[in-house]
């Protein structure tokens, strides 16, 4: 029996963020594909921090197979992930037995390149390794903010066609008998680049003047010291 | 430039005890600002830390900054230091005050257990919250897109991250992950260090050349 866990690493949690979403996009997709899916559960990892609590540890213990997403914040992990995942792997490595977990890994970043994920990918393969969890392998995505804003244009169009694929890949990986390496993915939404970050100029501007702001305020440095 | 020594940290969320500049050798006008910020949770980072604490003795207008004794909120992803109070985080705590010192040193050391071959959650926690050193906008730096910084001038940084039992795709990552701090944040010359044993302490002395760039050792 496989027990899905899927985790929301993003610290705005449910409302908002771009990785809760691409987990229901891959919940789908696993349904549709037909795979081994028996029982699941989602889990948002608190954004505070400092306190732990045995029984997220524990629903993350009782899985068998873990889908990780989150943003990638400044190159690799949110702080508040990190602080989780090390407080997993102290409480893992006080088990006397470990059982297998599988883990796929979904990082979005809002900029276009989606190598730029990399890093964060390699930090959750070396988590695995060092937890005794079986890595199996990730998925970078660019242009993840606007995830949301383009969640309306379905999956099989072809401007998504590379993610679909690596939302299917899982698919396949969950379905295939041998452990051998996928390799990573790299994907993002088919879109002009140059449009994209055009876009997002005008973007930021418009939300800074919904706030009362103009334009030349998005440049204050009231940090500096005379 | 010109920064005053003995720096009026007022805000009162920081413990005196927590932010302990080192005492320069004479008060008055120095030229350079050195911050240390450690994430030391353990015997070997304590050690390293004393290192330097002994190593840079004298060295005025230098700064420890102790993670541990401070809670920070961790950053929502809410944008508002963006769109709405633009260089500003809606949490105004250690991290907030911690932040505006990085922007006012000269040259900056972060000390870390790597945690797979990254930082610790609390200094990541605090590089989360610099998302307000950066512009919402976009350039094209090295070939990659990354925001703007927000201050004409970045602090030199200097990053070091130790650990007993780090193995080679650990201490790889690691010095990827200071080569993308220096270009999503500084964008200036960088340094990264990694610390195994006693053996290695003296790659953090090169933070401490900076005592023939102004310090007065």
């Amino acid at each position: 029996m496989n027990r899905f866990l899927y985790i929301n690493g993003s610290p705005r949690g449910e409302k908002g963020s771009s990785s809760a979403l691409i987990l229901e996009d891959i919940r789908e997709i696993l349904k549709q594909e037909g795979g081994t899916e028996e029982q699941v559960q989602s889990l948002t990892l608190p954004r505070k921090t400092g306190s732990s609590d045995s029984a997220i540890l524990k629903k993350m213990e009782e899985s068998d197979v873990w889908i990780l997403a989150l943003p990638l914040y400044i190159d690799v992990l949110p702080g508040h992930l990190t602080w989780w995942l090390r407080e997993y792997q102290t409480f893992r490595e006080a088990l006397p037995d470990k059982k297998n977990i599988r883990v796929y890994g979904v990082v979005n970043c809002g900029f276009p390149e989606a190598v730029q994920n990399a890093d964060a990918l390699r930090v959750l393969k070396l988590f695995c390794r060092k937890s005794g969890l079986e890595w199996r392998f990730g998925i970078g995505l660019g242009m993840g903010e606007p995830y949301k804003q383009m969640h309306g244009i379905p999956l099989q169009s072809g401007m998504k066609k590379e993610i679909l694929n690596s939302y299917k890949a899982i698919a396949a990986d969950l379905q295939k008998k041998d452990t051998s390496d996928f390799g990573d993915f790299y994907v993002r939404i088919r879109y002009p680049k140059f449009l994209y970050k055009i876009q997002g100029a005008f973007g930021w501007v418009f939300r800074a003047r919904q706030n009362g702001l103009k334009k030349r305020d998005l440049y204050a440095r009231p940090l500096l010291e005379a | 430039m010109k920064v005053y020594v003995h720096l009026m940290f007022t805000v009162s969320t920081l413990a005196d005890a927590a932010l302990k500049p080192v005492q320069g050798a004479a008060e008055g006008v120095i030229e350079m600002k050195y911050t240390i910020i450690h994430d030391c949770p353990d015997p070997m980072g304590q050690d390293i830390l004393r290192y330097m604490q002994d190593s840079f003795k004298g060295i005025e207008g230098l700064q420890f900054i102790d993670l541990q004794s401070h809670p920070m909120e961790p950053c929502t992803g809410c944008f508002n230091c963006w769109l709405k109070t633009p260089g500003l985080c809606i949490f105004h705590d250690a991290a907030a005050d911690i932040v505006k010192e990085i922007v006012n040193s000269d040259r900056v050391l972060f000390l870390n257990p790597l945690t797979w071959g990254a930082y610790s959650p609390q200094l990541k926690i605090l590089l989360d919250r610099s998302l307000c050193r950066v512009l919402p906008f976009f350039e094209t730096h090295k070939g990659e897109t990354h925001h703007p910084s927000r201050y004409e001038k970045s602090p030199i940084p200097f990053l070091a991250g130790y650990g007993a039992d780090l193995d080679q795709d650990e201490m790889e990552l690691f010095k990827s992950t200071g080569q993308n701090l220096n270009d999503n944040l500084h964008k200036t010359g960088m340094e990264t260090v990694i610390i195994r044993n006693r053996d290695d302490f003296h790659l953090l002395d090169s933070f401490a050349g900076t005592k023939s760039m102004g310090g007065a050792a």
